[in-house]
């Protein structure tokens, strides 16, 4: 079973594998990423984000959801050393946070209902768990940053998860606290793969704003792989990404 | 005798130049040994933007016990527990069959960057596809490959491949052009 809806200002694409799933299964998922949407989009004027950004409710009256983002910003920018910070011009939009934050707890929302084969896919960034309808891993095409209807790259992944950032991100929360009005222009893409998309998601929007030395950071961080594309169509890999290439491994 | 004692002193100094040469070469090796020892694999040795300090903490992150006691070390994201989605039956039982069948074109959005315009296809009421009919494609991929690479990171050209995937991951999809064209594509296929 397999449905796309767009929310959150972007395609969320559902796949349960598992002859069990349900369309109730995948409505209430949905109705997740709704009620995220909702407490966390900048767009959005009562939104609960937007209310601590006017200063109506304090850090200490927000949700338990809230706090936990807030939480988690903080030490997402210490982790990589300010590379991803949520604050800007005094304002807290933790869009990019949020986002792998959402489809890790989407997937255990599926999880929890007994699902064991199925993805969560958002924006482009996925988390997928067991088997393909073919009892294979997932495989997962990078996307030609250059030609959006071509992949580069086929991986083969089961229970972890994906993320690229790319030079054309929506409202953008990639900035280089070195220089803070430099744009990152030397690279378009980078892929990364880490044991869940939130960990794979923060880390490749934080490596993306280190420019070429990203995939140097992902290269020493323990269980994460990553796919950097150049402005000039090439491609460097760290030590284990070949592992999670399909022709590796079939 | 004072043509003995010249020698004897040249001796002394050249034994204490050879002493200082030989502790100095020894000193550099222990400090050299104890480095490696504790500075971990040599890619180290390369500098990177980013100082040890903060891989550290990036590594204590996995590292670090949970705070609540899970029966394993999960990621941050899960001891971090969510209040549970309030379910929207009647939210969700309006977007069934959201959508009139068919292939919905999407208008040009002219972004910063180009043209973007997308095909949106429903099939069951249901997004079942979206294609890209325009996008921009003014960087050349002319390759230059500096086969001079980092330790441990492998370069290669880009190449085109089989399309046969279940997901597609990039960062197009959260573009601004795609976005807006998909919108006025969804809006057209919407039942009024």
């Amino acid at each position: 079973m397999k449905e796309t809806r767009l929310l959150m200002g972007m395609p969320v694409t559902l796949e349960v594998i598992d002859a069990s799933a349900t369309e109730t299964a995948l409505n209430s998922v949905f109705a997740y990423f709704e009620y995220i949407d909702r407490k966390f989009s900048t767009y959005k004027d009562d939104s609960e984000i937007s209310l601590l950004n006017k200063r109506q409710i304090t850090p200490e009256q927000a949700s338990e959801a809230l706090q936990t983002i807030l939480a988690l910003a903080e030490q997402t920018k210490q982790a990589t050393n300010g590379y991803f910070d949520v604050t800007h011009n005094g304002l807290c939009d933790p869009s990019g946070l949020v986002k792998g934050w959402a489809i890790y707890n989407a997937a255990e929302l599926l999880r929890q209902q007994g699902f064991e084969n199925f993805y969560v896919e958002a924006g482009g960034d996925i988390q997928a768990a067991g088997k393909n309808a073919q009892g294979e891993n997932w495989r997962v095409g990078i996307r030609n940053p250059f030609n959006p209807n071509e992949i580069v790259k086929v991986l083969s992944i089961s229970d972890c998860g994906v993320a690229t950032s790319g030079t054309y991100v929506r409202g953008q929360h990639i900035y280089n606290p070195q220089n803070a009005g430099q744009l990152i222009t030397e690279i378009v893409s980078l892929t990364v793969i880490g044991p869940d998309i939130y960990e794979a998601d923060r880390f490749a929007t934080a490596a993306f704003a280190m420019g070429r030395e990203g995939i140097r950071f992902i290269e020493r961080l323990a269980g994460f792989e990553g796919y950097l594309i150049d402005r000039h169509g090439l491609a460097t890999f760290t030590s284990g990404f070949r592992r999670y290439t399909y022709d590796a491994i079939s | 005798m004072s043509t003995n004692s010249s020698p004897r002193g040249f001796n002394l100094i050249r034994s204490a130049q050879k002493f200082l040469v030989s502790a100095f070469v020894l000193f550099t090796y222990v400090i050299y040994a104890l480095h490696e020892r504790f500075a971990g694999p040599p890619s180290e040795a390369v500098s990177v933007a980013t100082p040890t300090e903060s891989l550290r903490a990036t590594q204590q992150v996995f590292t670090a016990p949970p705070v609540s006691p899970p029966t394993q070390a999960l990621p941050v994201a899960s001891q971090l527990k969510l209040a549970p989605p309030t379910p929207l039956p009647t939210a969700t039982a309006i977007l069934q069959g959201l959508y009139k069948d068919g292939e919905y074109t999407g208008d040009r959005y002219d972004v910063i960057y180009g043209i973007v315009q997308v095909k949106a296809v429903i099939q069951n009421g249901k997004i079942a596809q979206v294609q890209f009919l325009e996008y921009p494609n003014d960087r050349r991929t002319s390759v230059r490959i500096n086969t001079v690479a980092m330790p441990y990171l492998t370069n290669e050209a880009i190449q085109a491949q089989n399309a046969n995937v279940n997901i597609i991951s990039g960062a197009t999809l959260t573009s601004e052009g795609f976005i807006l064209s998909l919108q006025s594509a969804l809006a057209t296929a919407k039942v009024s």
